[in-house]
């Protein structure tokens, strides 16, 4: 039995499909391990960070012409003021309740920063927490935070630009900074893609600012992808985002974290609806008769809906997001186990060991337990990796669709929606923005061919009927 | 073989009341007051209190026990009332019977090329078996199954329209709306391409078939793997048979035993997967209908679903749902008959 | 019966190797024997023995896997293993013909049984279909089943297991051959059907003038079956020799111990010996002789044997070089 199970790792580890599909997985979990450090979360989880750091900035592109000083002046009035205003309406009162409840939940998650579990649901509680931080917004320059942050919770929008306009100074500072980041940019001659100026700045640009000030951030979760850019247009530029942006995002972020989201769906839907199919199957073969009959007329109920079309209607009922998609995706996941397994036992049954166990009077449980699980694990292993990867696709279709992860999830069909209005390219540049599909294209395409390689070698060693 | 038809044909009717149970039972989810808003003006709907509600609830019959409820459901069904469509802007019925031509034309012209090429190329793999163009042929298999239609479909608009321009999106070009509206076109078949050839019109034919080649590569491919394997694996299993070595042993020549023996034997199990194909190729278009821009059945569902039309969803799920299992009968029946041992047996 | 000693094929040091993932399995190493005009050559051997893989090899019917390393196959003369394989093709069917183990599974269930007949018929005899049909309904009656008009026209699934194997032989019977291959022919029918089957061979054999090659691992149906024998164990033939000598007289200890584990009617209180071991892994067979880990006279000069048969007599030959030990013993 030893020589026998050495044998089939050898033949198993000398397959060319097991050793693409184990490389590439091997690959996806230690991106999916170390996320956080090949795509750092550029976000207030830290609260020792630097506020003022230029490389935590947007980096954003800038149109080709410095603007000219006059213009300058209305420009940084308008951006201030207008950003403000766009922040402040986008948290109302009763909103922001659930936005401290966000960030707090988010903390909890990632369980980094216990100073931030303590602020509580209340505002003014944000507000004592954001006043105990004011040291810190002083020190990076910022003397009239305090006022800012006053007025910005009492949501009073006139005070709160009057009282950013205070402010200027220091944001003139701020921008001079970027100026810096600007020249950096040329010299990158990333110049050539960028089209925007400061009048095209919007609020996306100025929550970051806001942001920055208040340490107040609505995409606090890791796994959303920072919306730096307003602007939805893919964007190329090697040099501060690898794979470029898309909707204002980085995709190498969403590609890196969606690697995350693709295990997780994966892996949860696989593992509850191979269980479910296990019990249901296990149950109709193994009892027969009415049970069996029943069991398997309902199976036949739930096959009778196409897998997409049912996910669809599910996640249009339960609402929109990616344990939605899941609960969907095991409710109609099962059926395949059942019948496997319900096939194998009805065979095992009718084996002679068995009956031989039967006639000497073993426990039917035992029997089962002892005979049937060796003979079925493998077929059902199998039939779950193949799975995997057609259930991972079903993910990104819904999101692709619309119907999966929120918006900024960072998910490979999220950012194939993104990218979907851009295929078209611009005029006279047909693949301008080949990037913005390839990329999260390449990922899911490889990850779903690594578990499906992985399934045709287990497959191969396994199925005694294609052994050579 | 009679009394196998004559089981399926008993059970049918139960599946199909059992998916509509499910179906039905999933809406319930929605609760009651998601429910009512189906009936009622949205404008409305925000100011009612909370009696006004209770009271609307009851005039709809929102508060009877769930099995009147789905009595009243099942026996609108019957009658066609699937309910009105907010995405369709008229009935769900009607909504889907104006869009079902367009998807059962892509689906039509999806068969042909989808079985014919995905049996040759699993035939070829399986007599090359382990042979340079088997591996050539898995290889292109695994792929395929790997590429979600989705990112494929994107790929082929960027290179077949976006920089070759051969392939637009869409059902039809612009100047073709017209001529089908005008009066002297006749709609017979109700399938655009069929039509446009009985009114003689091999230009419209033209326009809609080049309309159709990008949706059709799109599902090709990931059929074609999923056929081909299947096709392949069922082929070197029957060519591992005894009775392929009997007639080897007859001395007869290599090609007459694949043709003859091997092929018959190996497609009889694929008759199953390649008629559970077809069906599914009505619902595997939501997305390539969505990408392409197509009207049908599949992107009217999802922009059902985006635009929460829940009456549409709904008939959109049972009409999916009831193409599948009436087809499964009619595949099964169908395999009963191909194969001597079940015909016969 | 009349057995010429002109042998009709002859088989030397034939080498059939598989080159399976797992490493090489040498199923047929080193094997030769003669088969002469109108004979039964009985080949015997547990499974596993290489003994069906010889008799493919024989009609050039293997899979890719497995490669002919040397040896020779004479049939009339001309080396089998040299022809091409479009002459092979003429060879098959209508020179040498086969029977396989399991009825159930070697006809093909889409096709009648006529049909099934009336292709070899075809191919090789160039008749007309009409013509093939008769010929084919003959040889269904000569093969003893009744009702060979309607039986023509069924599938296989509708014959009983013996009838099938009846219709195997009408099949391979169909184009005359001079050589018969039976690979376990009545192994898997039940044991009245399998004397019945036995005895039609042998009838059919006396009628056509046919070699016959007989592969069974039954010791009783080699007693009833077979003029010679050839007894293989791991690839290799250990023991060669008619009837009489194998039976009355074996010179090897696996011939000795396959013989004493058959129950006899005419010995009274007899111990039933099994033999120890297990059957040995054909990617790690033993080094000398393969049978010595099992044999109950091995010795320490076992181990670095060469595969030769030394001779008995003119007719008798064996593996084992110690044969002497066996006089001692006799047969129970």
């Amino acid at each position: 039995m030893r020589v026998e199970t050495k044998r089939t790792l050898k033949r198993f580890f000398r397959n060319p499909s097991a050793i693409i599909g184990v490389s590439i997985l091997v690959f996806f979990t230690l991106v999916a391990i170390f996320a956080a450090y090949i795509a750092p979360p550029v976000s207030p989880m830290d609260p020792s960070r630097k506020i003022h750091d230029p490389y935590t900035m947007p980096k954003i592109t800038w149109k080709q012409e410095p603007i000219p000083p006059t213009k300058r002046k209305d420009a940084e009035i308008a951006f201030v003021a207008k950003g403000l205003e766009k922040y402040v309406r986008k948290i109302p009162e009763d909103k922001l309740r659930p936005l401290a409840k966000s960030i707090i939940e988010g903390l909890n998650y990632e369980g980094k920063i216990e100073v931030y579990a303590k602020v509580s649901r209340t505002k003014t509680k944000i507000k004592s927490y954001l006043k105990d931080h004011l040291d810190q917004l002083k020190e990076a320059g910022f003397a009239n935070a305090e006022n800012l942050i006053n007025s910005f919770f009492e949501n009073d929008l006139v005070l709160a630009a009057k009282r950013s306009l205070e402010m200027l100074p220091e944001f003139s500072k701020y921008i001079d900074n970027l100026e810096s980041e600007i020249e950096k940019f040329r010299k990158a001659d990333c110049i050539k893609v960028v089209k925007y100026g400061f009048s095209k700045l919007e609020y996306g640009y100025a929550m970051k600012v806001v942001k920055d000030f208040t340490g107040v951030k609505g995409n606090i979760l890791d796994w959303m992808i920072d919306k730096k850019l307003i602007n939805r247009k893919p964007i190329r530029c090697v040099d501060y985002h690898l794979f470029g942006m898309i909707d204002g995002r980085d995709i190498f972020y969403g590609v890196i974290w969606g690697t995350r989201t693709a295990f997780r769906i994966g892996l949860i839907v696989t593992i509850i609806s191979t269980i479910i199919g296990l019990i249901i199957g296990s149950i109709a073969g193994y009892y027969g008769g009415w049970v069996d009959e029943v069991l398997m007329r309902i199976t036949d109920v739930f096959l009778s809906l196409p897998f997409l079309v049912a996910a669809i209607v599910i996640t249009t009922i339960l609402g929109t997001g990616l344990d939605k998609v899941m609960v969907a995706m095991i409710i109609f996941g099962w059926m395949g186990t059942a019948r496997l397994i319900r096939g194998n036992i009805l065979q095992v049954k009718e084996e002679q060991y068995i009956l031989a166990a039967k006639a000497l009077g073993v426990k039917d449980f035992f029997i089962i337990m002892r005979h049937v699980i060796p003979n079925t694990i493998f077929p059902v292993v199998i039939q779950a990796s193949m799975r995997m990867g057609s259930l991972v696709i079903t993910a990104a279709a819904l999101s692709f669709l619309g119907l999966g992860a929120p918006t900024g999830y960072a998910d490979w069909g999220s950012l194939l929606n993104y990218s979907r209005d851009w295929i078209l390219g611009a005029q006279g540049e047909v693949f301008k923005y080949w990037f913005a599909l390839t990329y999260p294209g390449i990922a899911m395409v490889l990850f779903v061919l690594a578990w499906n390689l992985l399934g045709d070698a287990l497959r191969d060693t396994f199925d005694p009927r294609l052994k050579g | 073989m009679t009394a196998y038809i004559i089981r399926r044909l008993l059970i049918l009717p139960l599946i199909l009341l059992g998916v509509t149970f499910i179906i039905f039972g999933m809406m319930q989810l929605l609760g009651s007051d998601k429910l009512l808003a189906a009936y009622v003006n949205p404008n409305v709907f925000d100011k009612l209190t909370d009696e006004e509600l209770e009271a609307l609830k009851d005039k709809y019959g929102l508060n009877d026990p769930l099995i009147v409820r789905y009595g009243k459901w099942l026996n609108g069904v019957l009658h066609g009332d699937l309910g009105w469509s907010v995405v369709g802007k008229t009935y769900v019925s009607e909504a889907l019977m104006q869009r079902i031509p367009y998807t059962a034309e892509l689906a039509l012209y999806a068969i042909f090329p989808v079985i014919g090429v995905g049996i040759w190329l699993g035939i070829v793999a399986a007599v090359n078996h382990d042979k340079f163009i088997d591996h050539a042929i898995r290889i292109f298999a695994v792929i395929g199954w790997s590429f979600p239609d989705f990112v494929f479909g994107l790929f082929i608009l960027m290179i077949f329209y976006s920089f070759l321009g051969w392939l637009p999106p869409g059902n039809f070009s612009n100047w073709v709306e017209d001529a089908i509206k005008s009066s002297n076109f006749h709609y017979i078949t109700h399938i655009l391409s069929l039509d446009a050839l009985l009114n003689g019109r091999f230009d419209i034919f033209w326009d809609v078939i080049r309309h159709l080649i990008g949706p059709i590569i799109t599902i090709s491919w990931l059929w074609w793997a999923y056929l081909l394997r299947i096709t392949r694996s069922s082929m070197l299993e029957v060519l591992n048979k005894e009775y392929i070595r009997t007639a080897r042993a007859k001395g007869l020549d290599e090609k007459v035993v694949i043709n003859k023996h091997a092929k018959r034997n190996a497609l009889i199990p694929v008759t199953t997967v390649g008629g559970a194909m077809v069906i599914n190729l009505f619902a595997g278009t939501v997305i390539v209908e969505v990408i392409f821009n197509r009207v049908g059945l599949g992107s009217f569902v999802a922009q059902a679903a985006t635009q929460l039309d829940y009456a549409a969803i709904m008939g959109g799920a049972l009409f999916y749902s009831t193409i599948l299992v009436v087809g499964n009968l009619i595949i099964d029946i169908l395999y009963a008959a191909i194969d001597p041992r079940i015909r016969l047996g | 019966m009349y057995v010429s000693r002109e042998p009709i094929l002859q088989v030397k040091n034939l080498k059939t190797y598989f080159y399976t993932e797992d490493g090489v399995i040498k199923a047929v190493d080193g094997v030769s024997f003669e088969l002469y005009k109108g004979e039964t050559l009985g080949i015997v051997g547990e499974s596993g023995s290489g003994k069906s893989v010889t008799s493919l090899t024989i009609m050039r019917l293997l899979d890719e896997k497995a490669k002919i390393e040397s040896g020779e196959i004479l049939f009339k003369g001309k080396d089998l293993l040299k022809i091409s394989e479009e002459e092979m093709r003429k060879i098959r069917g209508n020179d040498i013909a086969m029977i396989f183990q399991e009825p159930m599974v070697a006809l093909n269930p889409v096709y009648t049984i006529g049909d099934q007949i009336m292709e070899a018929i075809i191919l090789h005899q160039k008749v007309k279909e009409s013509e093939a049909r008769k010929i084919a309904i003959d040889l269904l009656r000569k093969v003893g089943i009744p009702e060979p008009e309607k039986r023509v026209d069924q599938y296989p699934h509708q014959l009983s297991g013996g009838m099938r194997q009846r219709a195997m032989i009408a099949m391979a019977l169909s184009c005359r051959p001079q050589i018969l291959i039976a690979d376990e022919p009545t192994t898997a029918l039940d044991v009245t059907i399998q004397a019945q089957i036995l005895e039609l061979m042998k009838e059919l054999q006396r009628e056509y003038g046919m070699a016959l090659i007989m592969i069974t691992h039954d010791m009783g149906v080699i007693a009833e079956t077979a003029d010679r024998v050839a007894v293989m164990y791991a690839g290799r033939v250990v023991e060669y020799g008619t009837v009489d000598e194998i039976f009355k007289n074996p010179k090897h200890p696996y011939t000795y111990a396959l013989l004493s584990s058959i129950p006899r009617l005419d010995v009274e209180d007899q111990e039933l010996k099994s033999i120890p071991g297990t059957v040995p892994d054909p990617l790690n067979f033993p080094s000398g002789c393969r049978f010595h880990p099992r044999c109950e006279f091995a010795r320490e000069e076992c181990k670095n044997l060469d595969p030769k048969l030394f001779e008995v007599s003119p007719s008798h030959y064996t593996a084992c070089p110690f044969y002497g030990v066996l006089e001692n013993v006799g047969v129970k």
